[in-house]
Formats: structure tokens, C-alpha cells, sequence
């Protein structure tokens, strides 16, 4: 690689104004991002433009009618990079591969900057179709129109097309064109009514077509889509032939799906009707062309429900063996799961080899989340992280591909990691309701033999949490996280529940297979403590009889030295960790020249 | 296809300004053009590669990324219409690793080319992508220390395209 010379900054303005434009030239020559090969700057340039059209159609999905932002175009983007310099506008120029992004808002001026993208694209043709409009804004033709006049009489070699329409009644002709290539297609309507989705979609010719989401339109009666893998589904109504509209019943929108049978992902999101009747309910289950099967349907998302009978009744209707991910959310109370969830609906099989889980209870938010992860081997675990950040705290064997090294936090990391994902979100449920329904959530979706359990149950206003019947559920567990981050409002909820086992558990060692505890914010300072007398209770069992913890690890606590030191005397060759994070925000909350002294009343060494 | 006696080979490698390495046949062959190179020099172990458009302190970055990644699959031939993967995001160790100033990260990205290392490459242009990110064609100037060398022509025609691009 040639030697450069020392970078030298920019010229002032005052010399650039004295510069000729072929002294300005060689000066970015020696700019390292201009000296980069011209394939290597087409690469970085495919990859942003590649993620402004991502980002473009993401936020389309989401895009209300009162938003007041407007959206860029995808195109300005790419527009913005061929103004930078003389090379790059050059190269950038002569890539065709970066022009093929054509997007159509509806006014005359962006139709000729759609064309000169599809000129800088030749000989090639657009990849990716977009049009946008704004309901505030009145087209000044309608832009579907020249996407359909683009193609005479198929459309070819369009693998994305992104119809966001804040008009009525567009011109859909493009839908009567054969697709041969299409592989995803997005159209929303801004707002409800605006159009109908057509009977048949691409003259009955779109072999390749895959993704499919779809938002805000009526579909007709006998809509087919076949062999699609991802369904998104929003906001969808149906419309009879007397151009009534009504919701989609629940064994509609079965025939609609049953002709993909190779379904990976579903979501729909208000779709269907949200209050069903038990006869409703009954025609469902008794239909004979249920349920319907779906060997490779991974993920299943139905949101925004008014009850739990539709999800219910949907989930109760499909068979998904391959199943890693379940989100579901609904109005009203349930008592249980099974009035969500139907037994028949689990997890693939490979949820039982899971050895770590997490239990995550937002109160607040009406939310349960139970993630599974299948970490290794459990005997290369080691506890001897002093050094390591807090949220190091258990190091786990090289196998897993994490980050940096092996040294990961199992269950802190990353809560959307999880091999296998429950979500549960319900609104207006009384508190407690959603807390003892946690558990047969629990029950269901973690399997028995798990190894390492992490509880993160952040509220401070519901007074009970099924701990007891999750550690006696649980009796593999090696390694327990309970993270009640209650900002030290509550406390001993856990540790009470500790204390009753080892009473209960008589002259047996009460979990004997726990090794390890991770205890958050835990605030004790004397001896008569509730909390702690509990742990020491639960502790001093063990050691009794020949089994005591191997290790504690109390994060983000305020514990005494003194309380540590008898701590220390209860666990496996003293192996208490305390946390040392604990100093930053000590200083924080007590002042720098107070360090000291929260240092020695917390145990912490300098 | 690798070998058990090729995992445990050791290969030299020569850089511009004749520093030497000796890596794992498994590090090194992380580089297409130094796998084919091996290839072509066959079973010799003394030989040692020469890497003329490579410095040391360059070629010390690329190894610690070859090392970390030794074991990752090979990645599969790439089309140029399928941009469905190509997002911006970066492996958390790889978004470490590529922090360093500009002049290293051009080096490097011009090193992973020249080595043929896709997946480096890869990090380093995404790395630059997330930097342009959102910026104005002036904050790009200003970032990279680049300057306007536009010809009045070009100009001409950079005005006609904002317009078009203000009546979006």
C-alpha cells in the first residue's frame, strides 16, 4: 500500500475561493475516502442506500395520516451522496446498480426525477418500485397509474414494491399485471377506505412473491394469496358484495392463510372480529377443515385484540410445530393461560433442551416475557468473576458466540436473544390478576429440567410473586437470578420464600441443586433485617447439612460490612461478591468527598 | 476443503515494509488471495508470502480479525441484486474492533480488498455507511476533509436535481 503523506486539514475558505477546480480535484485525491477503488465506494454507497429504503419502508408500515413528519424519499438520499464531490457524484454515476430505487409521490417534478433515476439505471430496469402520497397533499396525477403505464403488459424484474397511498380510490391496474419476479409487496392505505385489495392479486401470476404486509384495506370475499411465507397484516376489514364492511370472520381469514401452507412468520394486528361469542367459538372448533397445519410457522404475532377470544380462537385453529416466538396482546382480563394460549399451541421441540430461562413481569405495563436459551454445557460455569463488569456476572464456555468472549451474562445480555420468546401483553388487567397468571404461563412454555432461571420483576406494588411454586416447579435449578428492582421499596419477598422452603424441606437440603444466587438491590443493615435473617435462615441449612451455596452475588445492594462478613461465613469458601459498580453512583448520590465514607459503611475495599 | 495437517501449518507473511508474521494456516486462509497463493506455492512451508500493498501495523489489525473470525463459515458467493441482507448493523466485536481513526479505517478497508476478506471488507464499508448516515452532503465534506470541486456543468445540474428533490 503506497505511503501517504500526513493528512493535512481543509483549506480556509478564503483559499478555496483562489483554488482552481483542478487544484480542489487533487486535493481530494489525497483524501483516503476518495483513493478508495471505485467498487469498494459503490459497495459503501449500496450499503446506505440499502438501508434508507429499509428504513423508508419500515416507517411506511407505521405511518399514520395525522403524522405531521414527512418522509424523505430514499431518493434524496442517494441524491445527497452524488453532491459530496467531483468522484463520488462521478462514480456514483456510473453505477446503475444505485439507481434502481424509482419512487413516485404524485406531483410532476418527482416524476421526472423518478425518470432520470430509471435513465441512470439503464440498461437495467428498477428493482424496487415506491409510492408515496400524502393525505395532505392533493396528487397532481396518480402515481399508481405510472407505475402501472411503466410496464406494458407484465412487470418485470421489480422484486420490491412499497404502495403507501394517501389518496382514495387509486388506480390499481398494476395489480391486473403478471409479477413474475416480485418477492415483497407492501401497501398501505393511510387511511381506512382509501382502497380495496384486489380479488386476485397480480393477474394470479406472482410465483416468487413472499412477503406480504398489508395495511388498512378492505379485502373482497374469495381474496387469494398463495404460498406466501410472511404475512403482516394490519388493520384489515372485509367488504361484501353490497360494498358493506364488516370484520373478517376468523374462518375467513383460515382460508386465506391455508393456501400458504409454507407460512414462516404471521402477524396481523387487529384483524378479524374482536369480540367473539362462544357460538362463534364452538363453529371454530367445529369446523372439519381444521385445524390447519403449518410445518415451518416459527413466529406468531397477534396484537391489539379487544379480547382474547379471536387470538385464541386463531391459535386454536393452526398447528405450528416449528413455533420459537409467540407474541400476543389483548384488552380485558384472563384468569389463565388457557384462555389465551390453547394447550395445543407450544414451542418446537427443541424449547425442552433450553437450560436457561427468564421471566420477566412488567406490572406496570400489563407485560409477561418468558425468554429460553440453550447456553452449553453447564460444568464449564464458573462464578469467579470479581474482576468482570457487573453484568458479567457468570462466565459461560467459549462455545457461544457472543460479543466478545465467553464472558457473557446469560440472562442480562440481550432480553431479545432468546431462542424461544413468549410475549404477553394485556390491558386493564388488575395487577395481581396478571402476576398469579404468570405462572401458568410458566408452566406451559419453560420446560421442567431448566438449569438457570432468571425472575425480573421490577414493580413495587404487587406484594406476592409466585416464587415458591416456581423453585419447587424448577427443581434443576442451579442458578437462580432474582432481580426485583424495586429501588429498594420492597424487599424479602424472595428471601421469605426461600426461608419457607428450607422450613418445609425438614431434615432434606432445600434445593439442593441450587449453587448459585444473584440477588439485586437487596438494602439491609442490620441483623434483624427480615431479608436477610431469611437468606442466613436458608443458608444456614445448607451448611448444616453438608451442602452449602457456592456463591452469592448481591448487585446493586446496600449490605453493611459487618452483615457481609456473616454472609461470607455462610457460603462455599466465602464466596460472596459484592458489588463494586456500586461506587459510581455512591458518588452520584452522596458526593465525591463522601466516597470515603460509603466506601467503609459499604464493605467496599479502595 | 482444509485439512487436519493444514489447521496446524504455519504460514509466513511478508508485509511492505518487511515485517514478518507467522500465523495459523487457519488465520491466514481467512484471505482468498492468500489461500490461492498457498495453493499455488503447494506444501512449501518455508516460503513466505509476500503482502507488497500491505504495512505491518495494517496487517496486524487484519490478523487480529482473522483470528477472532478463524472459525466462521466461509462466506457464499454474493449476487449483486440480493440486497435483502445488507443492513448496517455490525457484530458487536466487530464494531469494537473497527474503531479507530479514519486513516486506519480506509487502511484497512483498502487491506481487507486487496486480501479479499469479504466479511472485513464488509465491516469496513458499513462502518463508513453508518458515518454518512443521515449528513449533508457539507457535513460529509467536513467529515471526510474533502472540499467542493464541482464544475460549474455539474453544478448546473446538482441545482436542477434539488429542485426536483424540494417538490418531492
Amino acid at each position: 500500500m503506497p505511503k501517504r503523506g500526513r493528512r493535512r486539514g481543509r483549506p480556509t475558505q478564503k483559499r478555496m475561493q483562489t483554488m482552481s477546480i483542478d487544484d480542489r480535484q487533487r486535493l481530494n485525491q489525497q483524501r483516503p475516502i476518495v483513493a478508495l477503488p471505485a467498487e469498494t465506494l459503490v459497495r459503501v454507497f449500496g450499503y446506505f442506500i440499502e438501508h434508507e429504503r429499509q428504513s423508508y419502508i419500515d416507517r411506511s408500515w407505521d405511518h399514520d395520516a395525522d403524522a405531521e413528519d414527512k418522509m424523505d424519499s430514499p431518493c434524496l438520499a442517494l441524491l445527497n451522496l452524488t453532491q459530496v464531490c467531483s468522484s463520488w457524484r462521478s462514480i456514483a454515476l456510473n453505477a446503475p446498480v444505485l439507481w434502481r430505487t424509482a419512487c413516485f409521490t404524485g406531483t410532476r417534478v418527482s416524476q421526472s426525477l423518478a425518470e432520470e433515476f430509471m435513465r441512470r439505471s439503464s440498461p437495467r430496469r428498477p428493482f424496487h418500485v415506491i409510492v408515496q402520497t400524502q393525505p395532505t397533499r392533493k396528487p397532481e396525477y396518480d402515481p399508481m397509474s405510472m407505475v402501472a403505464d411503466m410496464f406494458q403488459n407484465e412487470i418485470q424484474d421489480v422484486k420490491t414494491m412499497t404502495l403507501c397511498v394517501g389518496h382514495p380510490n387509486p388506480d390499481t391496474s398494476i395489480f391486473n399485471k403478471e409479477a413474475h419476479q416480485i418477492e415483497t409487496l407492501t401497501v398501505v392505505a393511510i387511511k381506512h377506505g382509501y382502497f380495496t385489495f384486489p380479488k386476485t392479486l397480480f393477474a394470479g401470476c406472482y410465483p416468487n412473491l413472499r412477503r406480504l404486509k398489508l395495511r388498512n384495506l378492505y379485502f373482497q370475499p374469495g381474496s387469494v394469496l398463495k404460498n406466501i411465507t410472511h404475512i403482516s397484516l394490519k388493520g384489515i376489514f372485509a367488504k361484501s358484495f353490497w360494498d358493506k364492511d364488516y370484520s373478517i370472520e376468523v374462518l375467513h381469514l383460515l382460508k386465506i392463510l391455508k393456501e400458504s401452507p409454507g407460512l414462516e412468520e404471521l402477524e396481523l394486528e387487529a384483524v378479524g372480529p374482536q369480540v367473539l361469542k362462544r357460538s362463534d367459538i364452538d363453529r371454530i372448533e367445529d369446523d372439519d377443515n381444521l385445524p390447519v397445519h403449518f410445518p415451518v410457522l416459527r413466529r406468531i404475532s397477534l396484537e391489539k385484540f379487544l379480547s382474547s377470544a379471536t387470538p385464541y380462537s386463531l391459535l386454536k385453529a393452526i398447528r405450528a410445530p416449528s413455533l420459537s416466538s409467540l407474541s400476543i396482546s389483548h384488552k380485558g382480563a384472563a384468569d389463565e393461560r388457557e384462555e389465551v394460549v390453547p394447550d395445543e399451541m407450544r414451542f418446537e421441540e427443541g424449547a425442552s433442551k433450553a437450560d436457561t430461562a427468564e421471566i420477566n413481569v412488567d406490572v406496570e405495563d400489563g407485560l409477561v416475557c418468558l425468554m429460553l436459551r440453550t447456553l452449553g454445557c453447564w460444568d464449564d460455569v464458573h462464578f469467579e468473576s470479581k474482576k468482570t463488569d457487573w453484568w458479567n456476572m457468570l462466565k459461560w464456555p467459549a462455545d457461544i458466540r457472543s460479543s466478545e468472549s465467553s464472558s457473557v451474562c446469560p440472562c442480562f445480555v440481550d432480553y431479545g436473544a432468546g431462542s424461544h420468546k413468549l410475549r404477553y401483553y394485556v390491558d386493564n388487567q388488575h395487577d395481581e390478576q396478571l402476576v398469579q397468571s404468570t405462572m401458568s404461563f410458566v408452566e406451559h412454555f419453560i420446560p421442567q429440567d431448566i438449569t438457570m432461571v432468571t425472575i425480573d420483576f421490577p414493580n413495587t406494588y404487587v406484594n406476592s410473586f409466585p416464587f415458591e411454586e416456581i423453585l419447587e416447579r424448577f427443581a434443576k435449578i442451579r442458578c437462580l437470578e432474582i432481580r426485583e428492582d424495586t429501588d429498594y421499596a420492597v424487599h424479602g419477598r424472595f428471601t421469605t420464600a426461600l426461608q419457607k422452603i428450607a422450613r418445609r424441606s425438614g431434615f432434606n437440603v432445600p434445593l439442593p441443586n441450587l449453587e448459585a444466587l444473584l440477588l439485586f438491590n437487596e438494602e439491609w443493615s442490620t441483623q434483624s433485617d427480615d431479608g436477610f435473617v431469611s437468606l442466613c435462615y436458608f443458608l444456614k441449612k445448607r451448611i448444616e447439612l453438608g451442602k452449602p451455596l457456592l456463591h452469592l452475588r448481591l448487585v446493586y445492594s446496600r449490605v453493611s460490612k459487618k452483615l457481609l462478613a456473616m454472609l461470607r461465613k455462610l457460603v462455599h469458601k466465602r464466596n460472596v461478591v459484592y458489588d463494586d459498580q456500586e461506587i459510581p453512583r455512591l458518588e452520584k448520590e452522596y458526593g465525591v468527598e463522601d466516597e470515603v465514607v460509603a466506601r467503609k459503611y459499604f464493605g467496599i475495599s479502595g | 476443503m482444509s485439512t487436519t495437517e493444514d489447521k496446524t501449518r504455519k504460514v509466513k507473511l511478508v508485509t511492505s515494509d518487511n515485517e514478518e508474521f507467522e500465523v495459523d494456516w487457519e488465520v491466514a486462509t481467512r484471505s482468498v488471495l492468500i489461500k490461492h497463493m498457498l495453493e499455488d506455492i503447494g506444501e512449501s512451508e518455508e516460503q513466505a508470502i509476500p503482502l507488497p500493498n500491505v504495512t505491518a501495523n495494517v496487517l496486524k489489525k487484519v490478523l487480529e480479525w482473522c483470528e477472532h473470525h478463524r472459525k466462521d463459515p466461509e462466506p457464499a458467493p454474493e449476487s449483486s441484486d440480493d440486497n435483502r441482507k445488507r443492513t448496517l448493523e455490525i457484530g458487536d466485536w466487530d464494531a469494537k474492533f473497527i474503531q479507530v481513526d479514519q486513516e486506519m479505517l480506509f487502511e484497512i478497508i483498502l487491506a481487507a480488498n486487496y486480501l479479499d476478506i469479504k466479511a472485513l471488507l464488509d465491516v469496513g464499508c458499513k462502518t463508513v455507511a453508518n458515518m454518512i448516515k443521515g449528513k449533508q452532503p457539507e457535513e460529509i465534506r467536513k467529515m471526510f476533509n474533502i472540499v467542493n470541486d464541482f464544475t460549474p456543468e455539474e453544478e448546473a445540474q446538482i441545482k436542477k436535481e434539488n429542485e426536483w428533490a424540494e417538490d418531492r
